[in-house]
């Protein structure tokens, strides 16, 4: 019997529809390889028009670029040194106000309070990494930086022995406010990273030191911590990497002056401030040049730290094959005892274990206490920044947002009554364009990585990661070199391209892994009934890895629609876009600009909170629908 | 001496193992012998208090000698420094060399001199019959060392804060026979000092090397229950209880 003459009817023309099928499948391949080769080409130009563009600046400064500190229009010297020293600065600072905090609150969150708090605080953590930074910014410079005037700056200033780092006038727009506002951002990173880390921990190592007589505190740091401690620092590191690319909150609170920074509470700039303010007024030639050398720095600098982070990631847990060496032919039994009396195991030589263990309980329970206590203030200091952005963005937002403020257009400056209503149409229509060139590539792209092992697939998980590192103002400044230079006008489709650009990389890693999820014994069931690969991938594998596809295709949405460096230079007025709009009112003095920016932030947290509220929904949906 | 008496152990409202009533003589080894599911690591985790944070729930009285286990005074982690365990699966700290690990409990029960936790390291990794295997390797990862090594290691980590009483979660589970017969040898020898609480599922392990053997099976209601205990040569050859005879004599026969 041949499949070509199948004795049930009905089968024959199912079979002939099969053959259809099957040449769409030799089509397969060429979609993923297609896919991954757009996004390594994406991820190419994208390091060539930088390298391209701050050629120039290169050439006239040489390595000195890097580090020499002149910024000199006039005579036509440009160098980054000042805004690496305050990119630094500022990055290093936040760390050193996030990590201690994120770190105590994970522990908190992990070990330390009932898991009822932990389950109820857990996903506010990991909502507040969804705020977008621009609403981060602006409430840092209407809401903190009047007070850091005032007070912060002020006290700090008084305190004896920190004069060196805490001097000057107190404008309120200043490094520290930058790093403050970096903390924020980066804290609920560092706080779900390391909470992973330390819940990946397992029971038996726990177990072990509580056996052993530890207090809680002590299993915490001599079994959790330690064996975490490759987990953490990743987090901290993907930090750093965020902290050291973030642009536009850090623009609107830094003070924005080029100059070696003397005290922390003087303004500065960054190199992503430095694009921010410079890029769009740069005049043609070596100064444009120098703008996009300051990215070219920014981007060895933040590739290397999330490389770095990547590697800790994916390194192998530190447990080494144990070697098989020989058997060693001694009965313990025997020997023992003698060892033991010449080892000095009687009774009057013994280590007075028991009194110490006695002796020390109460101290250690209380250093114990004391560390749990600092734990858990540390989850108060982190969540009152977190919770105080908030409640600002929804009471400001909720006196400026009416029905009006959403229907209608934008009015001159200082003239009442504007809407955002052209912001909110064009972030749609920026995001939307975006998702049609996004979804496709990423899921190619991810399907190549699933398929193949080869070259191409470490090109395009290489060329990920280094785009998951890359500050999105470099995202722009690379749209604004490719698509509205040469073109001579800002436009709809070059703002789609760059969030496009931003959001592939997410994609990606979020299919993969959801496709790696999908047990291969659903997969050879597939192909055991005589179905072809490509079909298999897609009424198998697809299926069952939807939920977690349409997870990180929503997750890479809200990251999109809250962005707003990407759009700087590839939208041609800042009513355009929700997040643009919002930076370019909230500089300004008039108070009905400041009303509109917290209308617009309010409504650009709804729509964020609500697309990364909806992937998980959507999620958990499917998931429940699957089985 | 250690005493149960009814002692009942449940998670929520699920009960694991009720009407545990017996006594674990001292410098003897004691096993636990029973199917899976039927409460015996249940009943071995209540005696160092390990169920104090998975959430089980211990009812009944245990005792060792005079001290309530599970009394008003009693400080937890001051008895499980005096009663010790020791994991189904090999569990050294995998971040700290032979030697940290060999003397971890004594660090964590607050013992800093260097001159006393270099000798107790040396007796303890001798007492687990290690010495002579690792005193060249002690600044590597304990992760370094064999699954056999690796276990005698939580032994000698085990010894060096010198329990009176010693529990032992099927330590050979995850050895192989050569191992297995090692660790054998280790809880006869030690015996001679101790006392050891063992559990295991293997009928041969528990005639070799235990005392004293008691019986745990699941009864009507899939609630585990200690059915009979006592010398273990007895539990294995003339059984009082037809359901003990049944499972020794179909697992062993």
């Amino acid at each position: 019997m041949t499949l070509a003459s199948p004795p049930v009817p009905g089968l024959a023309p199912t079979l002939r529809r099969r053959a259809a099928t099957r040449r769409a499948a030799r089509l397969y391949p060429g979609v993923y390889w297609l896919g991954g080769v757009v996004f390594i080409g994406a991820v190419v130009a994208l390091v060539v028009a930088v390298a391209q563009g701050s050629a120039s600046a290169f050439a006239h400064a040489g390595l000195g670029f890097f580090w020499s500190t002149t910024w000199n229009p006039d005579a036509g010297d440009y160098a980054a040194g000042t805004l690496v020293v305050g990119t630094l600065v500022t990055t290093g600072a936040a760390m050193v106000l996030a990590v201690p905090v994120g770190l105590g609150v994970a522990v908190a969150l992990s070990e330390v309070v009932p898991r009822r708090v932990a389950a109820a605080l857990g996903p506010a953590v990991e909502f507040l990494a969804a705020v977008p930074s621009i609403v981060v910014g602006l409430w840092a410079l209407l809401i903190l930086s009047p007070v850091f005037a005032s007070t912060v700056e002020p006290f700090l200033r008084g305190v004896p022995g920190l004069h060196w780092i805490f001097s000057g006038p107190a404008y309120g727009p200043s490094l520290l406010l930058a790093a403050v506002v970096l903390a924020v951002m980066t804290l609920p990173t560092i706080v779900a990273l390391s909470r992973s880390a330390l819940g990946a921990v397992p029971a038996a190592d726990r177990e072990a030191a509580m056996a052993l007589g530890a207090t809680r505190w002590q299993m915490i740091r001599t079994a959790v911590l330690p064996a975490a401690r490759s987990g953490i620092l990743a987090a901290v590191t993907l930090a750093v990497g965020r902290a050291l690319g973030e642009s536009i909150a850090v623009a609107l609170v830094i003070g924005n002056r080029p100059v070696l920074p003397h005290s922390l509470i003087s303004p500065g700039a960054t190199l992503g401030t430095g694009i921010v303010n410079q890029f769009a007024e740069a005049s043609p030639g070596v100064q444009t040049s120098a703008v996009i050398g300051l990215g070219a720095v920014l981007l060895v600098l933040t590739v290397a730290v999330n490389a770095a982070g990547q590697w800790i990631l994916r390194r192998p847990a530190g447990v080494d094959t144990p070697p098989r060496g020989p058997v060693p032919s001694t009965d313990p039994g025997a020997e023992t005892r003698a060892a033991l009396v010449a080892h000095g195991w009687s009774a009057s030589a013994r280590p007075p274990v028991r009194a110490s263990a006695v002796g020390t309980l109460a101290r250690r329970r209380r250093s114990g206490r004391a560390a749990e206590w600092l734990c858990r203030t540390a989850v108060l200091v982190g969540l009152v920044p977190l919770g105080a952005l908030l409640w600002f963005t929804v009471a400001k937002g909720a006196g400026a947002v009416s029905v009006s403020f959403i229907t209608h257009g934008p009015t001159p400056p200082g003239v009442p009554g504007g809407g955002i209503s052209t912001a909110i149409t064009g972030t749609a229509r920026i995001v939307g364009l975006a998702l049609l060139l996004a979804i496709p590539t990423g899921l190619a792209a991810s399907l190549l990585l699933y398929e193949r092992r080869g070259r191409v697939a470490a090109a395009v998980r290489f060329a990920a990661d280094v785009l998951t590192g890359v500050p999105s103002i470099l995202i722009g400044v690379f749209a604004y070199t490719v698509l509205v230079r040469p073109l001579h006008h800002a436009s709809t489709v070059a703002a789609a391209f760059a969030l496009a650009v931003l959001m592939v990389p997410i994609m990606i890693r979020a299919n993969e892994e959801s496709l790696r999820t999908v047990a291969s014994d659903l997969w050879e069931a597939g192909m055991a009934l005589g179905a072809s690969r490509p079909s298999v991938v897609r009424r198998v594998v697809l299926r069952q890895a939807l939920p977690g596809v349409v997870t990180g295709n929503l997750l890479a949405l809200s990251r999109g629609v809250g962005e707003t460096a990407p759009l700087l230079f590839t939208v041609a007025a800042p009513a355009s876009a929700l997040t643009f709009l919002i930076f370019d009112q909230a500089t300004q003095a008039y108070p009905e600009a400041q009303r509109t920016a917290w209308g617009a932030a309010l409504v650009l947290l709804v729509l964020v909170l609500v697309s990364s509220g909806a992937s998980r929904g959507v999620a958990r949906y499917l998931t429940r629908k699957a089985r | 001496m250690l005493t149960l008496e009814d002692v009942q152990v449940s998670f929520g409202s699920h009960t694991a193992v009720r009407h545990v009533t017996m006594s674990i003589p001292p410098r003897q080894v004691t096993a636990l012998v029973g199917p899976s599911g039927c409460g015996k690591t249940t009943v071995l985790r209540s005696l160092n208090r390990m169920h104090d944070h998975t959430g089980g729930r211990v009812e009944g009285t245990i005792k060792l000698g005079d001290l309530d286990l599970y009394g008003p005074g009693a400080q937890p982690e001051l008895i499980r420094s005096c009663i010790g365990m020791v994991f189904q699966r090999p569990n050294p700290f995998p971040t700290m060399s032979v030697f940290d690990n060999a003397v971890s409990g004594l660090r964590l029960n607050g013992i800093r001199n260097k001159k006393v936790l270099r000798q107790a390291a040396e007796a303890a990794l001798h007492h687990a019959a290690l010495w002579d295997i690792v005193k060249d390797r002690l600044d590597q990862p304990a992760t370094r060392l064999s699954g056999g090594q690796q276990q005698r290691l939580c032994v000698a980590r085990a010894l060096a804060v010198e329990p009176e009483v010693l529990l032992m979660d099927e330590p050979c589970s995850a050895l192989d026979p050569v191992a297995t017969a090692k660790i054998e040898a280790l809880i006869t020898d030690l015996a001679q000092e101790l006392t050891i609480v063992l559990v295991t599922h293997n009928m041969f392990q528990a005639r070799r090397v235990s005392d004293r053997t008691a019986v745990f099976l699941l009864d009507d209601d899939r609630v585990g229950e200690l059915v009979e205990e006592g010398p273990t040569e007895t539990i294995f050859t003339v059984p009082s209880d037809p359901r003990t005879k049944e499972y020794v004599q179909g697992l062993i026969g």
